[in-house]
Protein backbone atom coordinates (compact mmCIF):
# COMPACT_ATOMS: atom_id res chain seq x y z
CA UNK A 1 0.00 0.00 0.00
CA UNK A 2 2.74 2.30 1.07
CA UNK A 3 4.62 1.10 -1.74
CA UNK A 4 2.21 2.27 -4.48
CA UNK A 5 1.13 5.44 -2.95
CA UNK A 6 4.72 6.33 -3.89
CA UNK A 7 4.22 5.33 -6.64
CA UNK A 8 1.40 7.33 -7.58
CA UNK A 9 3.63 10.31 -5.73
CA UNK A 10 5.93 10.58 -7.82
CA UNK A 11 4.53 9.95 -10.94
CA UNK A 12 2.18 13.34 -10.02
CA UNK A 13 5.52 14.97 -9.18
CA UNK A 14 7.70 14.52 -12.17
CA UNK A 15 4.80 15.34 -14.67
CA UNK A 16 3.80 18.28 -13.01
CA UNK A 17 7.16 19.81 -12.82
CA UNK A 18 6.99 22.63 -15.21
CA UNK A 19 10.61 23.00 -16.73
CA UNK A 20 12.06 25.21 -19.60
CA UNK A 21 13.18 22.03 -21.47
CA UNK A 22 9.07 21.44 -22.04
CA UNK A 23 8.98 24.53 -24.68
CA UNK A 24 12.15 24.31 -26.13
CA UNK A 25 12.38 20.79 -27.36
CA UNK A 26 16.35 20.72 -25.85
CA UNK A 27 16.50 17.49 -24.18
CA UNK A 28 16.79 14.76 -27.40
CA UNK A 29 20.05 16.11 -28.57
CA UNK A 30 23.78 14.87 -28.55
CA UNK A 31 25.29 13.71 -25.54
CA UNK A 32 21.74 12.25 -24.06
CA UNK A 33 22.52 9.49 -22.01
CA UNK A 34 19.39 7.98 -20.38
CA UNK A 35 19.15 4.78 -18.21
CA UNK A 36 16.64 2.81 -16.91
CA UNK A 37 15.55 -0.32 -14.84
CA UNK A 38 12.71 -2.40 -14.84
CA UNK A 39 10.79 -5.74 -14.31
CA UNK A 40 10.35 -6.65 -18.02
CA UNK A 41 7.60 -9.34 -19.10
CA UNK A 42 7.81 -12.48 -21.63
CA UNK A 43 6.29 -14.49 -24.15
CA UNK A 44 8.20 -17.73 -25.45
CA UNK A 45 7.20 -18.10 -29.48
CA UNK A 46 7.21 -21.32 -29.21
CA UNK A 47 6.52 -22.84 -26.12
CA UNK A 48 3.87 -20.33 -24.82
CA UNK A 49 5.57 -20.00 -21.13
CA UNK A 50 5.74 -16.66 -20.05
CA UNK A 51 8.80 -15.41 -17.79
CA UNK A 52 9.32 -12.14 -15.82
CA UNK A 53 13.20 -10.30 -16.00
CA UNK A 54 14.82 -7.52 -14.27
CA UNK A 55 15.53 -5.40 -17.46
CA UNK A 56 18.59 -2.56 -17.47
CA UNK A 57 19.82 -0.83 -19.91
CA UNK A 58 21.88 2.75 -20.72
CA UNK A 59 21.75 4.44 -24.08
CA UNK A 60 24.09 7.17 -25.59
CA UNK A 61 22.92 9.84 -28.17
CA UNK A 62 25.52 10.58 -31.11
CA UNK A 63 22.40 13.01 -32.27
CA UNK A 64 18.90 13.43 -32.48
CA UNK A 65 18.38 10.46 -34.59
CA UNK A 66 20.98 8.29 -33.64
CA UNK A 67 21.87 6.05 -30.10
CA UNK A 68 23.87 3.45 -29.09
CA UNK A 69 22.25 1.09 -26.41
CA UNK A 70 22.89 -1.89 -24.59
CA UNK A 71 20.82 -3.86 -22.24
CA UNK A 72 20.54 -6.69 -20.00
CA UNK A 73 18.11 -8.78 -18.71
CA UNK A 74 18.51 -11.34 -15.33
CA UNK A 75 15.97 -14.25 -15.43
CA UNK A 76 13.97 -13.81 -12.20
CA UNK A 77 11.73 -16.96 -12.68
CA UNK A 78 8.29 -18.29 -14.88
CA UNK A 79 5.22 -16.37 -14.73
CA UNK A 80 3.18 -19.70 -15.58
CA UNK A 81 3.73 -23.28 -15.16
CA UNK A 82 7.78 -25.13 -14.71
CA UNK A 83 10.32 -22.93 -16.54
CA UNK A 84 12.45 -24.53 -19.43
CA UNK A 85 15.30 -23.03 -17.70
CA UNK A 86 17.33 -22.30 -14.65
CA UNK A 87 17.89 -19.06 -16.16
CA UNK A 88 18.41 -17.18 -19.60
CA UNK A 89 20.00 -13.84 -18.73
CA UNK A 90 20.94 -12.06 -21.90
CA UNK A 91 22.40 -8.94 -22.99
CA UNK A 92 22.25 -7.13 -26.64
CA UNK A 93 24.17 -3.74 -27.84
CA UNK A 94 23.47 -1.70 -30.93
CA UNK A 95 22.26 0.94 -32.81
CA UNK A 96 18.98 2.84 -32.33
CA UNK A 97 16.85 4.79 -35.08
CA UNK A 98 15.10 7.96 -33.51
CA UNK A 99 11.96 9.64 -34.97
CA UNK A 100 12.02 12.55 -32.56
CA UNK A 101 8.97 15.40 -32.18
CA UNK A 102 9.49 18.00 -29.36
CA UNK A 103 9.58 15.65 -26.26
CA UNK A 104 8.55 12.48 -27.54
CA UNK A 105 10.88 9.88 -29.35
CA UNK A 106 9.62 7.02 -31.19
CA UNK A 107 12.00 4.85 -32.06
CA UNK A 108 13.22 1.28 -34.12
CA UNK A 109 16.19 -0.99 -33.61
CA UNK A 110 18.46 -4.14 -34.46
CA UNK A 111 20.61 -5.31 -31.20
CA UNK A 112 22.75 -8.50 -31.98
CA UNK A 113 23.28 -10.22 -28.35
CA UNK A 114 23.96 -13.43 -26.49
CA UNK A 115 21.89 -15.38 -24.07
CA UNK A 116 23.15 -17.27 -20.95
CA UNK A 117 21.45 -20.14 -20.22
CA UNK A 118 21.23 -23.48 -18.62
CA UNK A 119 18.36 -25.60 -18.88
CA UNK A 120 16.09 -26.73 -15.61
CA UNK A 121 17.03 -30.04 -14.29
CA UNK A 122 13.98 -31.10 -13.15
CA UNK A 123 11.80 -30.68 -16.30
CA UNK A 124 14.02 -32.31 -18.87
CA UNK A 125 15.09 -35.11 -16.55
CA UNK A 126 18.61 -34.20 -16.55
CA UNK A 127 21.41 -35.56 -14.43
CA UNK A 128 23.35 -32.18 -14.93
CA UNK A 129 22.89 -29.38 -17.14
CA UNK A 130 25.31 -27.59 -18.93
CA UNK A 131 25.30 -23.90 -19.13
CA UNK A 132 25.61 -22.43 -22.77
CA UNK A 133 26.53 -19.08 -24.55
CA UNK A 134 23.93 -19.09 -27.75
CA UNK A 135 23.85 -16.00 -30.31
CA UNK A 136 20.97 -13.79 -30.26
CA UNK A 137 19.59 -11.25 -32.55
CA UNK A 138 16.30 -8.73 -31.58
CA UNK A 139 14.43 -6.24 -32.78
CA UNK A 140 13.19 -3.30 -30.67
CA UNK A 141 10.62 -0.69 -31.30
CA UNK A 142 9.93 1.58 -28.33
CA UNK A 143 8.86 5.34 -27.55
CA UNK A 144 9.95 7.60 -24.91
CA UNK A 145 8.68 10.33 -23.57
CA UNK A 146 10.54 12.77 -22.00
CA UNK A 147 9.15 15.21 -19.40
CA UNK A 148 12.01 17.04 -18.02
CA UNK A 149 15.89 17.21 -18.28
CA UNK A 150 16.32 14.11 -15.92
CA UNK A 151 13.00 12.13 -16.10
CA UNK A 152 11.32 10.00 -18.90
CA UNK A 153 8.61 7.48 -19.58
CA UNK A 154 9.69 4.77 -21.30
CA UNK A 155 7.62 1.48 -23.82
CA UNK A 156 9.26 -1.00 -25.03
CA UNK A 157 8.32 -4.27 -27.08
CA UNK A 158 11.50 -6.65 -28.35
CA UNK A 159 11.44 -9.76 -30.40
CA UNK A 160 14.29 -11.91 -29.85
CA UNK A 161 15.44 -14.81 -32.16
CA UNK A 162 18.15 -17.45 -30.91
CA UNK A 163 18.38 -21.25 -29.85
CA UNK A 164 20.12 -23.09 -26.98
CA UNK A 165 22.18 -25.65 -28.02
CA UNK A 166 23.00 -27.69 -24.64
CA UNK A 167 21.56 -30.72 -23.41
CA UNK A 168 18.38 -30.28 -25.51
CA UNK A 169 17.80 -27.58 -28.00
CA UNK A 170 15.19 -25.08 -27.62
CA UNK A 171 14.06 -22.16 -29.24
CA UNK A 172 14.72 -18.82 -27.26
CA UNK A 173 11.91 -16.80 -29.62
CA UNK A 174 10.45 -14.87 -27.39
CA UNK A 175 9.07 -11.22 -27.27
CA UNK A 176 9.63 -8.87 -24.06
CA UNK A 177 7.64 -6.07 -22.76
CA UNK A 178 9.12 -3.15 -20.50
CA UNK A 179 7.56 -0.35 -19.29
CA UNK A 180 8.30 2.49 -16.67
CA UNK A 181 10.07 5.33 -15.81
CA UNK A 182 13.84 6.16 -16.58
CA UNK A 183 16.53 8.88 -15.64
CA UNK A 184 18.00 10.96 -18.61
CA UNK A 185 21.13 13.30 -18.79
CA UNK A 186 22.77 15.66 -21.12
CA UNK A 187 26.02 15.59 -21.15
CA UNK A 188 26.50 18.28 -23.50
CA UNK A 189 25.89 21.81 -23.26
CA UNK B 1 50.60 -27.42 -49.80
CA UNK B 2 47.11 -26.50 -52.34
CA UNK B 3 46.28 -24.38 -49.58
CA UNK B 4 48.34 -22.33 -49.60
CA UNK B 5 48.32 -21.86 -52.94
CA UNK B 6 44.95 -20.91 -52.70
CA UNK B 7 45.70 -18.24 -50.11
CA UNK B 8 48.51 -16.63 -51.57
CA UNK B 9 47.02 -16.36 -54.85
CA UNK B 10 43.97 -14.93 -53.34
CA UNK B 11 45.54 -12.79 -51.09
CA UNK B 12 47.95 -11.49 -54.50
CA UNK B 13 45.13 -10.79 -56.54
CA UNK B 14 43.39 -9.05 -53.51
CA UNK B 15 46.08 -6.57 -53.28
CA UNK B 16 46.55 -6.09 -56.73
CA UNK B 17 42.82 -4.72 -56.57
CA UNK B 18 43.75 -2.13 -54.22
CA UNK B 19 46.74 -1.18 -55.45
CA UNK B 20 45.14 -0.46 -58.74
CA UNK B 21 41.89 1.27 -57.35
CA UNK B 22 44.52 3.55 -55.06
CA UNK B 23 46.46 4.49 -58.28
CA UNK B 24 43.72 5.32 -60.23
CA UNK B 25 41.66 6.96 -57.98
CA UNK B 26 42.61 10.25 -56.56
CA UNK B 27 39.74 11.21 -54.75
CA UNK B 28 40.80 10.93 -50.81
CA UNK B 29 38.15 13.10 -49.74
CA UNK B 30 36.31 10.47 -47.29
CA UNK B 31 39.71 8.77 -46.62
CA UNK B 32 40.78 8.12 -42.79
CA UNK B 33 36.97 7.18 -41.55
CA UNK B 34 36.40 5.25 -38.70
CA UNK B 35 33.66 3.39 -37.90
CA UNK B 36 32.42 1.12 -35.36
CA UNK B 37 29.43 -1.24 -35.35
CA UNK B 38 28.07 -5.08 -34.69
CA UNK B 39 26.68 -7.93 -36.52
CA UNK B 40 24.13 -10.77 -36.87
CA UNK B 41 25.32 -13.56 -39.14
CA UNK B 42 23.75 -16.55 -39.89
CA UNK B 43 25.46 -19.04 -41.41
CA UNK B 44 23.51 -21.26 -44.04
CA UNK B 45 23.94 -23.63 -47.61
CA UNK B 46 26.85 -25.63 -44.86
CA UNK B 47 26.95 -29.22 -44.31
CA UNK B 48 26.20 -28.90 -40.92
CA UNK B 49 22.89 -26.90 -40.89
CA UNK B 50 22.07 -23.13 -40.42
CA UNK B 51 22.89 -21.56 -37.16
CA UNK B 52 23.20 -17.46 -36.52
CA UNK B 53 26.26 -15.79 -34.90
CA UNK B 54 26.62 -12.51 -32.78
CA UNK B 55 29.90 -10.22 -33.72
CA UNK B 56 31.10 -6.90 -34.22
CA UNK B 57 33.49 -5.19 -36.61
CA UNK B 58 35.51 -1.50 -37.37
CA UNK B 59 36.04 0.06 -41.10
CA UNK B 60 38.88 1.66 -41.76
CA UNK B 61 38.14 3.65 -44.54
CA UNK B 62 41.11 3.85 -47.80
CA UNK B 63 39.89 6.26 -50.19
CA UNK B 64 36.40 6.91 -51.69
CA UNK B 65 36.22 4.11 -53.35
CA UNK B 66 37.78 1.31 -51.16
CA UNK B 67 37.19 0.44 -47.44
CA UNK B 68 38.61 -2.19 -45.30
CA UNK B 69 36.03 -4.45 -42.53
CA UNK B 70 37.52 -5.80 -39.48
CA UNK B 71 35.51 -8.41 -38.25
CA UNK B 72 34.86 -10.87 -34.99
CA UNK B 73 31.76 -13.19 -34.52
CA UNK B 74 31.09 -16.35 -32.70
CA UNK B 75 28.54 -18.54 -34.48
CA UNK B 76 26.49 -21.41 -33.33
CA UNK B 77 25.02 -24.39 -35.35
CA UNK B 78 22.53 -27.13 -34.33
CA UNK B 79 23.10 -30.35 -35.73
CA UNK B 80 20.20 -32.55 -36.57
CA UNK B 81 19.41 -32.01 -32.38
CA UNK B 82 22.65 -34.08 -31.62
CA UNK B 83 25.79 -31.75 -32.45
CA UNK B 84 26.77 -28.26 -31.55
CA UNK B 85 29.23 -26.62 -34.13
CA UNK B 86 30.99 -23.49 -32.92
CA UNK B 87 32.79 -20.84 -35.01
CA UNK B 88 34.86 -18.06 -33.66
CA UNK B 89 35.77 -16.40 -36.64
CA UNK B 90 38.80 -12.82 -36.87
CA UNK B 91 39.46 -11.38 -39.98
CA UNK B 92 39.69 -8.83 -42.11
CA UNK B 93 38.23 -7.96 -45.80
CA UNK B 94 39.28 -5.32 -48.20
CA UNK B 95 35.97 -3.42 -49.70
CA UNK B 96 35.31 -1.76 -53.16
CA UNK B 97 32.52 -0.03 -54.23
CA UNK B 98 32.16 0.33 -58.08
CA UNK B 99 29.65 3.08 -58.57
CA UNK B 100 31.43 6.51 -57.50
CA UNK B 101 28.58 8.11 -57.39
CA UNK B 102 26.12 6.06 -55.22
CA UNK B 103 27.78 7.05 -51.78
CA UNK B 104 26.17 9.28 -48.92
CA UNK B 105 23.42 11.36 -49.69
CA UNK B 106 22.22 8.34 -52.17
CA UNK B 107 20.34 6.21 -49.60
CA UNK B 108 21.84 2.50 -51.57
CA UNK B 109 25.69 2.22 -52.09
CA UNK B 110 26.11 -1.55 -53.45
CA UNK B 111 30.02 -3.19 -52.96
CA UNK B 112 32.00 -6.14 -53.34
CA UNK B 113 34.23 -7.71 -50.99
CA UNK B 114 37.25 -10.19 -50.62
CA UNK B 115 39.30 -11.07 -47.20
CA UNK B 116 40.73 -13.78 -45.23
CA UNK B 117 40.03 -14.98 -41.47
CA UNK B 118 41.58 -17.32 -39.31
CA UNK B 119 38.82 -19.39 -38.01
CA UNK B 120 38.36 -21.83 -34.81
CA UNK B 121 35.66 -24.65 -34.66
CA UNK B 122 34.28 -26.95 -32.46
CA UNK B 123 32.26 -29.86 -32.17
CA UNK B 124 30.34 -31.20 -29.24
CA UNK B 125 27.60 -33.68 -28.27
CA UNK B 126 24.92 -32.52 -27.08
CA UNK B 127 24.01 -35.64 -24.43
CA UNK B 128 28.19 -36.30 -23.36
CA UNK B 129 29.91 -32.59 -24.12
CA UNK B 130 33.30 -34.77 -23.48
CA UNK B 131 32.61 -35.90 -27.00
CA UNK B 132 33.91 -33.39 -29.15
CA UNK B 133 36.71 -32.02 -31.51
CA UNK B 134 38.28 -28.54 -32.59
CA UNK B 135 40.65 -27.35 -35.21
CA UNK B 136 41.59 -23.78 -35.73
CA UNK B 137 42.32 -23.31 -39.24
CA UNK B 138 42.16 -20.27 -41.77
CA UNK B 139 39.51 -19.17 -44.41
CA UNK B 140 39.06 -16.70 -47.10
CA UNK B 141 35.79 -15.14 -48.06
CA UNK B 142 33.95 -13.09 -50.95
CA UNK B 143 30.98 -11.69 -51.72
CA UNK B 144 28.34 -8.44 -51.99
CA UNK B 145 26.63 -5.91 -50.16
CA UNK B 146 25.26 -2.82 -49.76
CA UNK B 147 25.42 0.11 -47.08
CA UNK B 148 22.10 1.72 -46.91
CA UNK B 149 23.30 5.12 -46.01
CA UNK B 150 20.52 6.31 -43.15
CA UNK B 151 22.37 9.61 -41.97
CA UNK B 152 26.25 10.99 -43.52
CA UNK B 153 27.40 9.13 -40.55
CA UNK B 154 25.64 5.84 -39.94
CA UNK B 155 24.81 3.00 -42.05
CA UNK B 156 23.00 -0.45 -41.86
CA UNK B 157 24.91 -2.65 -44.04
CA UNK B 158 23.46 -5.93 -45.57
CA UNK B 159 25.92 -8.39 -47.12
CA UNK B 160 26.34 -12.31 -48.27
CA UNK B 161 29.25 -13.78 -48.37
CA UNK B 162 31.05 -17.13 -49.52
CA UNK B 163 33.51 -18.03 -46.91
CA UNK B 164 35.84 -21.38 -47.90
CA UNK B 165 37.99 -22.95 -44.80
CA UNK B 166 41.11 -24.20 -46.27
CA UNK B 167 41.65 -26.51 -43.53
CA UNK B 168 41.23 -29.80 -41.66
CA UNK B 169 37.19 -30.79 -41.47
CA UNK B 170 35.33 -31.70 -38.13
CA UNK B 171 33.21 -35.20 -39.02
CA UNK B 172 30.55 -36.30 -36.59
CA UNK B 173 29.39 -39.53 -37.03
CA UNK B 174 25.55 -38.88 -35.15
CA UNK B 175 24.50 -42.83 -36.02
CA UNK B 176 27.62 -44.75 -33.58
CA UNK B 177 27.49 -45.40 -30.32
CA UNK B 178 28.89 -43.58 -28.40
CA UNK B 179 28.75 -40.61 -30.77
CA UNK B 180 32.36 -39.93 -32.82
CA UNK B 181 33.51 -36.56 -33.83
CA UNK B 182 36.65 -37.03 -35.11
CA UNK B 183 39.06 -34.05 -37.17
CA UNK B 184 39.82 -35.51 -41.03
CA UNK B 185 43.34 -36.17 -41.23
CA UNK B 186 42.45 -34.44 -45.40
CA UNK B 187 42.22 -30.79 -45.47
CA UNK B 188 39.27 -29.75 -47.58
CA UNK B 189 37.82 -26.96 -49.03
CA UNK B 190 34.47 -26.83 -47.18
CA UNK B 191 32.52 -23.53 -46.49
CA UNK B 192 29.03 -21.90 -45.75
CA UNK B 193 27.40 -19.05 -46.89
CA UNK B 194 27.23 -16.17 -44.37
CA UNK B 195 25.01 -13.70 -44.32
CA UNK B 196 25.16 -10.66 -42.23
CA UNK B 197 23.35 -7.53 -40.92
CA UNK B 198 25.63 -4.78 -39.66
CA UNK B 199 25.10 -1.29 -37.77
CA UNK B 200 28.18 1.13 -38.45
CA UNK B 201 28.94 4.41 -36.82
CA UNK B 202 31.72 6.84 -38.72
CA UNK B 203 33.14 7.82 -35.40
CA UNK B 204 36.54 10.36 -36.39
CA UNK B 205 38.78 10.30 -38.69
CA UNK B 206 42.53 8.81 -38.46
CA UNK B 207 44.17 10.91 -40.71
CA UNK B 208 42.60 14.06 -43.11
CA UNK B 209 43.92 13.84 -46.92
CA UNK B 210 41.91 15.68 -49.33
CA UNK B 211 43.76 15.12 -52.99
Amino acid sequence: METKRLIIILFVFFAAIPENARSQNEIIKAGLIRTQATISFSDMLNSGNSYFYLHGNMEAYFNSKISFCGDAYAYMGALNGVSDFAYNHNIFFGFLYHLTQKQNDTYLGFQPGMAFTRLNENKFLLTHSQAGINPEFSLVLGNNYYINPYFHFFVQGRLIVGSHNYNVHQNLSEFRFSAGLGFNINTLK
Amino acid sequence: MRKELILSAFLIFLFAQVKAQSNTNNDFSKSGWFSLGVRSTASTFSDEGSGIGTGGQFRIQMSNRVNTDWFMDYISINMEDKVRSEYYHIGWSVIYYPFKTLVYPKLVQPYLLAGHCFDYNKMTSFDNPTIRANRLGSAVQAGVGVHFNITDRFDVTLMSQYMIHLTKTLSPDMDATPMVIKAEKETGLQGHLLTTVGFNYKIFKIWKRNA
